[in-house]
């Protein structure tokens, strides 16, 4: 959890951070005095290379991995084939590194149905969300690597299968700046009764300055912990305490002028200062319609904490927040605390996580679209990998890197289309593969950002968002 | 039904797949190897980017070690024309980012370690590293 002790520090704008942050290895030793003076203000807005199509991203990260193969991957032979083996030729290529072997082919009590003018499959877990197919367009072909929720979930984030380098939402508050100066420009939102999988390493900056990692907002009505002003201090005492320390910040800054962390530092007292107020208001449903309420389902216990998340996401886009990554939580299912992995009882795992889900997003989707947000910010719904096809434990599925489903809606989204497939029983993806780099370079070029000319200098190296792999999936683009 | 099932399957297998998976034995292969030139690779086009002349001088040679290696390996085993001809491949991309560096242009090296990368996954879409 970001406190503001810790943004003081690092989002310190951090130029004291930065200077503590270079002296040790592996990071920053490539920060010199050219980006000095840029970094006066690092969060000042900046141009993307072409016109972007999106604002903002709202990044659904579905922690645990849900089975779209229950979702919206509709396999009618796989039904038809359940209880049997898995056909050799549909394991040609594949290392399954289940414990406990392939099991049978597993069909879950799914019934399906078409929406809209797409056409799109939903299953009923997700009758809501089924009401907006002609806004998605689907990825069905998604691959990644690695068969554990940290690994995967870090290479969904940073793109790497090692800590160290930053997440998404970190490079395109590096690369487009802020365009609110009073909200961080990266936010995270989590629900549950834990910190979700892998922590903070999956919105942390990694190499780039630390300001540009993703400030988690806790719930209730105080997001940002330690940010409210302490009791005993009232707002003039604080107000005359910031106006004294900037006065002198400022007559020590007039006498070495070129001491840009003193600058920063300023600056990071008068954010800290304005969050007090904007970060609560950010997150204040006070003035919030009742209906608007109901459509994220903020009134039904099943999901309100996902409901909350969606609602609060769709007023940090609305205040300018480039980024926010909200990570689907735990519930209490079959006497456990589960995320969406589903390795046993995947039935009532996913009618919980499902209906916890369902409704918010799609009040998501329905709200920015009335608002006319939808149209500049992009909406991806993203798992860490998806399951399989073969059954697990009797009542479950296993982690299947190799073929699974996504979605993205909203800005400079081709809505209603569908790219890439799996084959007929779902397990493997066949044809051209969408991997977690194709997905980030994708996003940033909705963004307005070529990946391949979105660098951080560390080491001597020119690093860039996508490492050395990632390809624009232009069959996703309007 | 299963059967014509499989079938169907199998055909959609090989109409989508560029390649037929390889089912040489690989156990033989130097991951020590594999893994550096990975490692390197991960490390080329950000230094180049970075007009790191010398340091991606040494990651390309050190590619091109591997990749004669990893040629000689697949001639060895036979029935791998596929490894061999990738290899061949991933030594020219690697020739042209060394002459594009030698050159000073960062830019056509960058996009020639970009398609060395590209040759490497297709590589390993048919020759899997362990653990994928």
């Amino acid at each position: 959890m970001k406190s503001r002790r810790d943004i003081l520090k690092t989002a310190g704008y951090g130029l004291g951070g930065l200077a503590l942050a270079s002296s040790l290895p592996g990071n920053l030793s490539g920060f010199g005095s050219a980006w000095a003076a840029e970094l006066v203000d690092p969060l000042a807005p900046k141009q993307p290379h072409f016109p972007a199509k999106a604002k903002s991203v709202i990044w659904l990260h579905m922690s645990g991995a849900p089975s779209t193969l229950d979702l919206f991957d509709y396999k009618p032979d796989l039904i038809k084939l359940s209880g049997q083996d898995v056909p050799p030729s549909f394991l040609k290529g594949i290392k399954t590194s289940t414990q406990g072997g392939v099991g049978k082919l597993f069909a879950s009590k799914r019934e399906w149905k078409q929406y809209g003018d797409s056409g799109a499959y939903f299953s009923d877990l997700l009758p809501n969300l089924g009401q907006h197919a002609d806004k998605m367009a689907f990825i069905r072909s998604s691959t990644t690597i690695g068969a554990t929720h940290d690994i995967s979930i870090m290479k969904l984030n940073t793109g790497d299968l090692n800590p160290g380098r930053p997440t998404l939402g970190a490079w395109v508050a590096y690369a487009l700046g802020s365009a609110n100066p009073d909200l961080p420009p990266y936010v995270v939102l989590y629900a549950g009764k834990r910190e979700p999988r892998g922590g903070g390493v999956n919105w942390a900056s990694g190499f780039l300055p630390a300001v540009y990692q993703g400030t988690a907002f806790r719930a209730g009505e105080s997001p940002i912990l330690h940010l409210d002003r302490p009791e005993l201090i009232s707002a003039a005492q604080q107000r005359s305490n910031f106006d004294l320390l900037r006065k002198l910040n400022e007559q020590r800054g007039a006498r070495y002028p070129q001491d840009t962390e003193l600058q920063a530092r300023i600056r990071s007292y008068e954010l800290a200062y304005r969050m007090e107020t904007t970060a609560p208001e950010a997150v204040d449903f006070s003035k919030e319609t009742a209906a608007t309420k109901d459509l994220y389902g903020i009134n039904e216990e099943a999901t309100k904490d996902y409901g909350t998340n969606m609602l609060r996401a769709r007023r940090l886009v609305e205040r300018g927040v480039r980024f926010v990554q909200v990570v689907s939580g735990t519930l209490d299912i079959a006497g456990d605390n589960r995320d969406w992995d589903a390795h046993q009882d995947l039935e009532l795992n996913h009618a919980a996580h499902a209906r916890a889900i369902d409704k918010p997003i799609a009040g998501l989707l329905a709200d920015l679209q009335s608002r006319g947000l939808l149209e500049s910010t992009l909406v991806v719904w993203t798992s860490e990998f998806g399951r399989t096809s073969y059954g697990q434990s009797g009542s479950g599925r296993d982690h299947n890197p190799w073929g699974y489903s996504q979605w993205m809606a909203g800005a400079g989204v081709k809505a209603g289309t569908s790219f890439g497939l799996t084959d007929e029983i779902g397990l493997q993806s066949v044809g051209k593969k969408v991997d977690t780099y194709d997905l980030h370079a994708t996003v940033l070029h909705l963004m307005g950002l070529d990946h391949l000319k979105t660098t951080f200098l560390n080491h001597g190296r020119a690093e860039r968002p996508t490492v050395v792999y990632g390809d624009v999936v232009h069959e996703l683009l309007a | 039904m299963r059967n014509q099932f499989i079938g169907a399957g199998l055909i959609v297998a090989l109409l989508t797949a560029s390649v037929v998976w390889a089912e040489i034995d690989l156990s033989d292969f130097d991951e020590d190897l594999m893994k550096t030139m990975d490692d390197t690779n991960k490390t080329l086009e950000p230094d180049i980017a970075g007009k790191n002349a010398q340091a991606a001088i040494e990651g390309i040679e050190i590619i091109q070690q591997g990749l004669q290696w990893t040629e000689e390996y697949f001639a060895s085993k036979g029935n791998a024309e596929d490894g061999v001809k990738l290899a061949q491949e991933g030594k020219q991309h690697a020739m042209q980012a060394l002459a594009a560096v030698n050159a000073g242009d960062f830019e056509k090296a960058a996009a020639a370690a970009r398609d060395l990368t590209k040759n490497c996954k297709a590589c390993h879409e048919i020759y899997k590293p362990k653990g994928l």
